[in-house]
Formats: structure tokens, sequence, C-alpha cells
């Protein structure tokens, strides 16, 4: 029975952004702000999104969309509103996830630099799923323009991505 | 660390993957007497061939399950094959 | 002691001036100097003392190939140890101090070791140091064994960049070979890379006289170099390729400066061409370890990269074709250079703290330093990492490439081609894929290898002291494969690795018993190449970053009521709150919760969605309790089972509707029962028809427990009503709390009356402040763990992993109803039913009951008999602050029909006394619960 609470650092504030360069490129961390995330399941599923589907390394839209999970698996981005539950029409299963993950943008030209400390995540290397493991957590990670890519965490991990994201910049930093 | 074919997302590094079983075991239908002997195999009986095998494993982010063929002497992946039935 | 500086040539900066110590005395070198190459321009021949004799030792090497150049370094960052002296770059202010030699290298009191040689020789450990007691001579054999200390201002903490990679080709070695061959392939548009450890690149060219395809090396370096950056290609200096691991991975290690953290690239290679070179294979003669005695290859390198000219009169042992104009390289830079066939006859040295002469039958020649090389040995570690073979080849004595590994080719020198103009040739149809015949080799040798029997001590392994003698030892006491030569002469274990002894210990075993040396064969190579620190391994994974913990929405809040927090399951949960000491903290809040009520943070708890026409036939077949009578609006308690029958995770399961669950699995579990149910979902049940969506980061929980606890969550103002009658224990309701949807539980871990209140998770910093705030005026405030944990034991609540061990079942807890009658299948079913499962002196869950004051130690074994035979053990032991007494929960076996027998329990040399009795102890007819 001990107080731990000195060895964790405080959570981090939302608005608490990070800036560095990896590999002499510039780049940025900040958390970002989603919506609305439903996460979606049936058989089919990411054939019959009405929505774009973004697999890596497509480049998601500003409107809603998809990103492809896994083979019946879906994770709308600021879809429309939905019920929780078993969807009896379309056959899926569907959870509102908005609150169960915490979204990091990652930008600048040196971001998938940075991101390559935590992951073998390369341009050249396609997948359907843009579920990875980064840094060692469970996490989703999508483009959403050339150089700026949003890492989803789950909730409880936020702060040990935030970590593991800042102590790979400020090594970078001090490299340079 | 070696690079697995996820029949779903493609190659990606060892990590990623967690091993589950070896493949080609069905489990008794325990509604019926599964005699001692027939459960124990069930359980415990491992193969653990030197060279090709197959094995029954998980790609963690996107929980596919799926069959690996791979030499356990060269680590050469030899295949993979999903265990979804998938539409034609 | 005079400087050996030559006024020109080399690689380093005569412009900037190093001043640096050796041993406490003054020295200077130039930008550019490794450690090694500054002392021996300052003079200095004994760079340190050998393992086992504490021999007087000088620089054998010019690079990785070095066994006696290891020192301490202090440099102005802090102190580092095992620093090799031949790779590592001079910085300024550096203090380098010798190692396993007291006071000093020059003057090391142990020397006298070495007339004791005779009870040293290999496997001394094991035969003179066994009677009458190893353990005697221990502590004074530690204290000689070993290089260097650990120096309190040691660099400690720095942080390697761990980074990930892909290329078309990586080339090793920028040396001429590794130069063309990637300036070829970069040309072709491939994305290359190529790693160099040295500073520069150029390899061996500075060795060389003249010019490379008409110019000067550095010249032609700088071209190459030009010519692949152009061309898209990336080259790392400093760079050690260290390892190849599965699926063409490459290790690659970054070393700018000694005290500067390196950085580690995870490269996956399509391709690699190994153009890692040679190294010279040491002349084993007698007293060939004397300072003073070099490789050829370090006295050259010395002079054409540091400009440094060792010896004013050097003899050269050597036996092949590129003597003659190694030789020549000394005589113009000023040497005096006799020369000496190994072929000729036996060669021995003379000196005691230097080399004086060298002598060969009748002849002899008065030397300062004597340069030997018995031809060049192919550096093929990352080819046998990557699976490659080895052929021995005669004509070179030495082993060369034979069938390649995927995806790996070897050129130049480390292919065994030892003339510059057949390598370039080579390098580059290898690059591009052209074609390529090879001419004629113009480099020749007479073998040379150690001859076992020959007079004087001849040392193998420089670094840990293996003499010719002592493998004739261990041949003569059978210790003949390789692999137990290794390890009972210690031969190559040293950290060079037996880079230079390898070769000569095995032809001087293979001659011993009359093998070929490829009948001997090799020990195994295994990464890394070279000593590299555990920090280039760890990387920034240290601190929080090792383990981090989940964290709860409700930290700040928590943090701010001051929470003491602590790690449970994986999560950074509130263990108790306030300034008094912890244990008198659970035990005041635990007195509260049954006095008015507490409120306790319980989102970890999981929420796994399981939904689908088949949800329910999957509930039920996944739990052991029978699940498919579940009515929408209850929740049920459970056990998840492994296929053997064990508990796994204990939760309870609400039905939502007709195709709809929801798992509240136990705290620490959720990932892992939702990889179970993924599993049963996809091997064996139709995943069409089911789907897990594991939910429990999108919702947060918040527990109001205690008789007031229906007061307290009647002022959030929810449209339900929250009478026992209306609301029973084990039912649920959905609704919404200023629209933001909430679930609300009657389920209870306490045995009070508990209302569990779920919202999601970015309103539940609202709902915690209603609720706390509602509970002022009713005496009920926060809870942590730690008085959870005591209430639960008072009510014979188990925690799985704590109560429950990997063979407890459910039937050992009590729970035998579906073991008996369900009669759809179930996860562990059949291995309920096993053997070892109907045993009658299974370990059954009871709660016991303390003889005196004091708790029971947690962990204390029930014993019995003079021996002390263990028949149960202590689970959870607590001072129950609403009994007054101590209460303990404990797996016994037989422990159900054993209840009231008093028992003896003993921990760590005490002995206590206890009465077994029902888990409950703290309302027994669980009146409270249900009010
Ligand atoms: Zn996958």
């Amino acid at each position: 029975m001990r107080d731990d609470s000195h060895k964790w650092a405080a959570p981090f504030d939302v608005s608490d952004v990070l800036i560095g360069e990896v590999d002499g490129k510039a780049c940025r961390v900040s958390s970002a702000s989603i919506n609305r995330l439903s996460l979606i399941s049936g058989t089919g599923v990411r054939t019959s999104s009405q929505i774009p589907l973004i697999g890596w390394p497509e480049i998601a839209p500003d409107g809603p969309f998809a990103l492809s999970m896994r083979r019946d698996r879906i994770l709308e981005v600021n879809g429309s509103a939905r019920t929780d539950g078993w969807d009896e029409v379309n056959s899926v299963a569907i959870s509102d996830m908005t609150d169960g993950y915490h979204a990091f943008s990652v930008a600048g030209s040196g971001a998938l630099n940075l991101l390559n400390r935590g992951a073998d995540l390369f341009l050249e290397t396609p997948s359907a799923s843009v579920a990875r493991l980064t840094f060692g957590l469970p996490s989703l990670i999508y483009r959403t323009d050339e150089t700026t890519y949003t890492l989803l965490f789950t909730r409880a991990q936020a702060v040990a991505a935030y970590s593991a994201l800042s102590a790979a910049l400020r090594h970078c930093a001090s490299d340079g | 660390m070696q690079l697995f074919p996820c029949p779903f997302c493609g190659l990606r590094s060892e990590g990623e993957f967690h091993f589950a079983a070896e493949a080609g075991k069905t489990r008794p239908v325990t509604t019926r007497d599964v005699n001692a002997e027939e459960w124990a195999a069930y359980l415990f009986d491992q193969k653990n061939e030197k060279g090709a095998t197959r094995e029954v494993w998980t790609h963690l982010p996107c929980a596919e399950m799926f069959i690996m063929s791979r030499d356990s002497v060269t680590m050469e992946v030899l295949g993979t094959q999903t265990l979804r039935k998938l539409p034609a | 002691m005079s400087g050996t500086r030559l006024t020109s040539g080399g690689l380093i900066d005569r412009a900037r001036r190093i001043d640096f110590t050796f041993d406490g005395r003054a020295m200077q070198g130039y930008a550019g100097d490794t450690l090694a190459s500054a002392l021996l321009a300052n003079g200095t021949r004994i760079v340190g003392r050998s393992f086992k004799y504490h021999r007087p030792r000088g620089v054998w090497g010019g690079w990785f190939d070095e066994p006696n150049a290891i020192f301490s370094v202090k440099t102005p960052r802090g102190s580092l140890p095992n620093v090799l002296g031949t790779t590592t770059a001079l910085t300024p202010g550096m203090e380098i101090k010798s190692v396993n030699a007291w006071p000093n290298a020059r003057f090391d009191v142990k020397g006298a070791l070495d007339l004791f040689n005779p009870w040293l020789k290999a496997g001394f450990y094991y035969k003179t140091f066994m009677k009458p007691d190893w353990h005697l001579f221990e502590p004074m054999i530690r204290k000689m064994a070993g290089l260097g200390a650990l120096e309190p201002d040691l660099i400690e903490g720095y942080t390697s960049d761990q980074v990930h990679a892909t290329c078309d080709l990586l080339v090793v070695g920028g040396g001429a070979a590794g130069l063309a061959a990637a300036e070829g392939a970069a040309r072709q548009g491939k994305n290359v890379w190529l790693v160099e450890d040295h500073a520069a690149l150029g390899g061996g060219l500075y060795r060389m006289g003249g010019t490379i395809e008409g110019l000067a090396p550095a010249d032609w370096v700088t071209a190459r170099k030009a010519a692949i950056e152009n061309a898209g290609g990336r080259i790392l200096t400093h760079t050690t390729a260290f390892g190849v691991f599965d699926h063409n991975l490459y290790g690659l290690a970054q070393q700018s400066a000694l005290d500067v953290a390196p950085t580690l690239y995870r490269l996956r290679a399509k391709d690699c061409l190994l153009a890692s070179g040679a190294i010279d294979r040491p002349v084993t003669f007698a007293n060939n370890d004397l300072p003073g005695i070099m490789s050829l290859e370090a006295g050259i390198e010395y002079l054409g990269r540091y400009g440094v000219l060792f010896g004013k009169a050097i003899a050269i042992a050597a036996n092949h074709s590129q003597t003659a104009s190694a030789a020549a390289r000394l005589r113009d830079a000023g040497a005096a250079v006799s020369l000496f066939d190994p072929a000729n006859g036996d060669l021995s040295a003379t000196g005691r703290r230097r080399v004086t002469s060298l002598r060969q039958g009748g002849r002899a020649e008065a030397v300062d330093c004597v340069l030997a090389s018995a031809g060049w040995t192919p550096v093929l570690h990352l080819w046998r990492h990557a699976g490659g073979k080895l052929r021995w080849d005669d004509t070179l004595a030495t082993f060369v490439p034979a069938q390649a590994p995927k995806g790996m080719a070897a050129i130049g020198a480390a292919n065994g081609i030892f003339d510059l103009d057949q390598a370039l040739a080579e390098a580059r149809a290898c690059a591009t894929g052209e074609p390529y015949s090879p001419s004629p080799p113009r480099f020749n040798l007479t073998p040379t290898l150690p001859k076992p029997g020959a007079k004087g001590r001849q040392w193998i392994d420089f670094q840990h002291d293996v003499t010719l003698d002592d493998i004739a030892l261990a041949e003569r006491e059978n210790y003949v494969s390789v692999e137990h030569l290794k390890r009972y002469t210690t031969l190559g274990m040293a950290s060079d690795q037996g880079k230079i002894s390898n070769i000569p210990g095995l032809a001087a075993m293979a001659a011993l018993t009359g093998k070929t040396i490829p009948e001997v064969g090799t020990t195994t190579f295994r990464p890394p190449f070279v000593p590299l620190p555990l920090s280039l391994y760890h990387g920034p994974h240290s601190g929080q970053n090792f383990h981090p913990l989940k964290r709860l929405a409700l930290e700040k809040l928590h943090r701010s009521s001051g929470a003491a927090l602590g790690e449970y399951g994986g999560w950074l949960r509130p263990a108790w709150y306030g300034n008094q000491p912890g244990p008198d903290a659970a035990q005041s809040e635990a007195r509260m919760v049954r006095a008015a009520g507490g409120i306790l943070d319980a989102s970890p708890l999981g929420k796994i969605e399981v939904m689908g026409p088949d949800a329910e036939a999957f509930v039920n077949f996944v739990y052991y309790n029978t699940m498919k009578t579940l009515k929408p609006g209850a929740l049920r308690y459970g056990f998840l089972l492994t296929e053997k029958g064990v508990v796994f995770d204990d939760g309870v399961v609400f039905r939502m509707g007709p195709k709809r669950f929801v798992i509240s699995s136990s705290s620490s579990h959720a990932e892992g029962v939702t990889g179970l149910l993924e599993s049963w979902r996809q091997d064996g049940n139709d995943p069409d028809r089911v789907f897990v969506h594991d939910t429990t980061n999108h919702w947060s929980t918040v527990t109001v427990t205690g008789p007031k606890a229906r007061n307290v969550t009647r002022s959030l103002g929810l449209d339900i009503d929250l009478s026992a009658e209306a609301f029973p224990h084990m039912t649920f309701r959905e609704t919404s709390w200023n629209d933001v949807p909430l679930r609300i539980a009657r389920v209870s871990f306490t045995g009070e009356v508990s209302f569990e209140v779920s919202i999601p998770a970015s309103k539940v910093e609202a709902l915690w402040t209603a609720i706390t705030d509602a509970g002022e005026p009713f005496g009920v405030s926060p809870i942590g763990i730690e008085a959870l944990s005591i209430l639960r034991a008072e009510k014979g609540f188990i925690i799985i992993g704590k109560d429950t061990d990997g063979e407890t079942m459910p039937h050992d807890l009590g729970f035998t109803l579906p073991r008996q009658k369900k009669s759809t299948a179930f996860v562990g079913d059949r291995g309920l039913h096993t053997e070892v499962a109907n045993e009658p002196d299974r370990r059954q869950f009871v709660g016991l009951s303390v003889t005196g004051d004091a708790p029971l130690p947690t962990g204390a074994h029930l014993v019995e008999g003079a021996d002390r035979r263990s028949f149960g053990i202590v689970t959870s032991s607590y001072i129950s602050p609403n009994l007054n007494r101590p209460i303990a929960l404990g797996l016994v076996e037989r422990g159900a029909e054993r209840m009231g027998e008093t028992v003896t329990l003993f921990h760590l040399g005490k002995t206590y006394e206890a009465t077994l009795t029902s888990p409950v102890a703290f309302d027994p007819d669980g009146a409270r619960i249900h009010a």
C-alpha cells in the first residue's frame, strides 16, 4: 500500500502542444477534436459504407469518412448519429465510441519521421487496416493531408501515447 | 523481428501478432461423452514440428485469426489462409 | 617517451589539437584520432594488463579487432567503463584510465600473477580453488577479475533514438568495394543505404600508397560519396551493422561520440551487400603478446589514417604477397624494416615490458616494433547471422563465403578478394547485375597456422589470456568440441568475441586432434557484432514509458481531491484519499461505507458489448453460468473459464436486449476477456452472427455504495424509481442525465446497496462532481481501492488471481450448480470433470477466523505434521474496521467440510492459529445488499 502519485506525471491538457524537429524536419503534435466516432461491425460493412473508406495510406476527406479497421469493422468518423446495439435492418452492431479514443494530430514535414520512432509505418507499404501498434500501444493512424497524421489511441492510453511521442520528439530535438 | 502477412492487413511486424495454437484441432463435442484421452489430446498434445508447420495466429490490431504455414527452422513464411469464409 | 606522429599524412586535422590524459599524464592528439592512435602518437606502449596474468599489453589492432586497448574514460559528461580505444573517437578533455591494472598499466602490482601461471591454466577455476571450498577463494578471484569499474559519475539514463526504416539495398562497409557497389545500385534508382563504422569513408584505401583509378584515395572517396548521394542514396558513418535478424531486419547502431546516446535503426533491407572487409590474422609465436607487436594491418593503418609511425626499427613477420608494399610504405615514412617469413622457422620475440628483438633460428633483429600477419580473415559475422555458410579455403588459410543467405551477397575482401582492382570490378557487377568474369587472384600466401608443441608461451586469445598450451590441455582433457573448448578455456569469450583468436584456436585444435579445420568447425556467431550499450535496445522505453499504466478520465479530479494513486491491475487508481497514512485511511473509508456510504471510481470495469443473432448462444457458451435465461434489464454474476476448467475471470453480464449483452469483466481483465471472446467467436462460432465491441474506454463508471447510496443517487434527479421494490438488486436501467446517455446498475462488491452509474467518459467529471456534492450532506465521500479490498473481503467476495490461482475451479469457490446441471456446451465444461477436478483433496475457498489480534500474513501456509506439510494458503488478510478483528480468506484442502477446525499457520519462521469459517464474515445473511 503506497502512494505512487509522484511517479506518474499528471495527465497532459488537451491544449498542450509539442513542437520540435525530427531528422532536421519540423513536427508538431497536438490534440485533435473529433465530433463523433461510431464503431460498426458487420459482414460486408466495409463494402456497404456510404462514405469514403480510409485505409493506409489514404488521405481522409474533410467530411464524414469510415476508417477501415477489420475485415468486418469500421470506425465512422463524424458520421451521423446512430443508436447503440444490434441494427436488425442492416445486420450491423453499433457502439458509440466518441469518448473511447483520444485523437492526436502529428503535422509537419517531420511527422512521418516521428511516427517511425514508434512504428514501422511507411507510405510505400499500404494496408487495408489503419489499426497498428505504435510505441507498443494499440492505435489507429490515418492521413488528413500529405504531411498530417491523425493518431487515435484509447482514452486510457492517451497519456502513455503523449508521453511516448514527447519522449521521441524530445530526444530527436536534442540530437540536432 | 519477423514480418508476418495478415490476410487482411498485409505484411506487419511480428510484435503485432499472437500465437494461438497449432492448426488442425477441433473442439470435441462436449455434450456427448468425451473420454479423458481425447480431452487431454485436445488440450495438451503438440506436434512441435521441425520444418513446415501450420499454426493459428491472431493479428492483434485487426483481431484476424488465420492459419499461417511457416518453416520453424528457417523462419520462412510459406503462406496464410484466413479462418473466415470469404464472400465468393 | 618519444612521440611518433609524422608531420604530414593521414586524415587527422593537425590544426585542431585535443588535450587529454592517460592514467593522469597530460597528452595531446588531434581531431580524427581514436584513443588508441593518440596514445600511440604519444609513444604509449603499455595500454593495459591482461585479464588473467596481468601481462603488460599494447595496442594490437587498428579497429574492432583490438583485444587489449580497453579503458575507463571520463568525459565532461561523465564516465564510462569498457571503452574500446581503437574505435572510439578522441574528444577534448577525456581522462583515459587503463583497466585491470593497479596502480596503473605501467606498474601493475598484480603483474606478479604471471609468475604463478602454472596454476592459472585453462579450467583453473574448477581445479585449483575447489579445496577446501570455492567460496573461500571467490572474493579474492572476483576482486582480481573483470575489466574496469563503475565510477560514481557513470553516464546513465541517456536515451537512444530508435528508428524504423526500409531500403532496397543495404551496403555494409564504406570501403572501396562498398562505395563502388552503392554507387552502381544508386545510379540504377535503387533506394540504397551505405553504412560505415569509421568516421570517414574509404576503408582500407588509406593503407594503400599511390592512387585509385587515377585519384588520390581521399579524392576518389569524395567522388563516390557525391555520386551516391546525388543518386538519392543515404550514407551513415559512425554506424555499425551489428546484427541480422529474421526476415532481412538489420540492426544499425550509429554513435557519433562516446558520450552521446547511440541511435538504433531497425532497417528492413530487401537486399544486402556485405562489404565488411577483412582483418589481419595474428601469427602465433613465442611471446607474441609483447607490447610493440601489432597486426601488420594496424601498423599500416596507424600510418595511413592517423599519421603515426609507431616504430623506428620494425620487423614484419608476414606470409603473403602484400608484405612488400607494406614494407615500402614504412620505409618511405622513415622506418628501418626487416622482413621475416614465418615459413622459414619458429619465431620468438623477446623483451620484458616491450618487444626488443625478434628471432628466427640463428637470426635476431633488434626492433622496437613487430608487425605480424598470417593473412586476411574476411569479416563474415553478419553473413553467419543471416544463415550463410562458410567454406575453408586452403590457399587463403581462412573461411570464405560459401552458400549465400537469402538476399545477401559478399563482395570485396569479405568475399576473400584481397586485390583492389578485382574487388572493384566484382562490386560494380554485383550491384548492377551486370556479368562479371573474375580475373585470376593476384594475392597469394603461404599458410601459417599455430604449431602445437612449439616452444615458449604462444598467445591465442590476448584478451582472455588463452595460450596454445591451454588449448593443448583442453584437448588432453577431451574438451575437443569447439563449444566445449570455448567454455573450458574461455577462448573467444572476451568482449572481442574471438575476432582474431578464433581461427588460430580452431587451427590449433585441428592440429592437435588430427582433423581438418572445417571438421573442427566454428562456434556460433551471434549479434551484436561489437559490444553496444543497453540503452540502444531500450531506447525511450524507460521510466514512465517502460510499462505505462492506463489512466482514468477522472485522474485530475482525484489528484485535486488528494488521492494517493497506485497501480491496480494495470491502471493508476486512487488507493485512498486524504493525508492520513494509507492503512489508516483505508480503515476509515471502509468504516464510512458501512456507516453512511462511499463513492468509487469504478471506470476500469469492462464494458464489452456482444451483439448479433447468435449473441445469446455465444454468451451462454463462453460463460460457466447459464446466461440464456437472463432477461433484458437484468444482470448476472458469472465465471469465464479456460478449457481446463480454471477460473479466468469473474464478471457481471448485462442483458440489454434479445440480441445484445454487455459483459462487465473485472477491472484488470477487459482486454484479456475481449481477446478470449474474439478468439471463441472466430474459432468455433459463426463470426458473421455475433460481434464483440470493447467499449470500456468510452464509458466511465462511478459507484455509490452504502446505506445512504440511494439518497445520494436520488439527488441526480434521474427519471427512474430507485426504490428497492422498483429497482431490485441485480437489475439495471438505461436513461439519460443532462441529455447524456446513462446506465445505472444495482450490483455490489461491498455487500451494501450500490448504484453503479456509467456515462460517456467526457461527461464523467460532471457526474463525479454532482455525486460527491450530493454525498457530502450524507457523510458520503470518495473511497479508494484499499477500502474496497477490505469491504469485499468482509463479505467473502473473491478477487480472481488473488484469491484464486491457476488451479482454482468454480466448484472450489462454492459455485457448483452449472457443473452439475448446465446441459449446453460451455468453455471448460469437460475440464470440470477430469480426475483432477474430481479430487476430494482440492483446495477450496474458506474464511479464517484469527485467534488473537494480529492479522495473518498473506501467503502464510496452513501446515500439519512435524514436517509442516502445507495444505493451504492465506490469500487475503485485513483488519476489519467493521468487525474490529482480523479477517482472512484462503484456499484450503477440503476446506468446505472442515468449518470450525482449528489450524496452525506458518510464515517466515512464525506460527499462527486460526479457525476455518465461512468466507462471509460480515452480514452473513446478506440483508444489507437488498435494502
Ligand atoms: Zn490484420
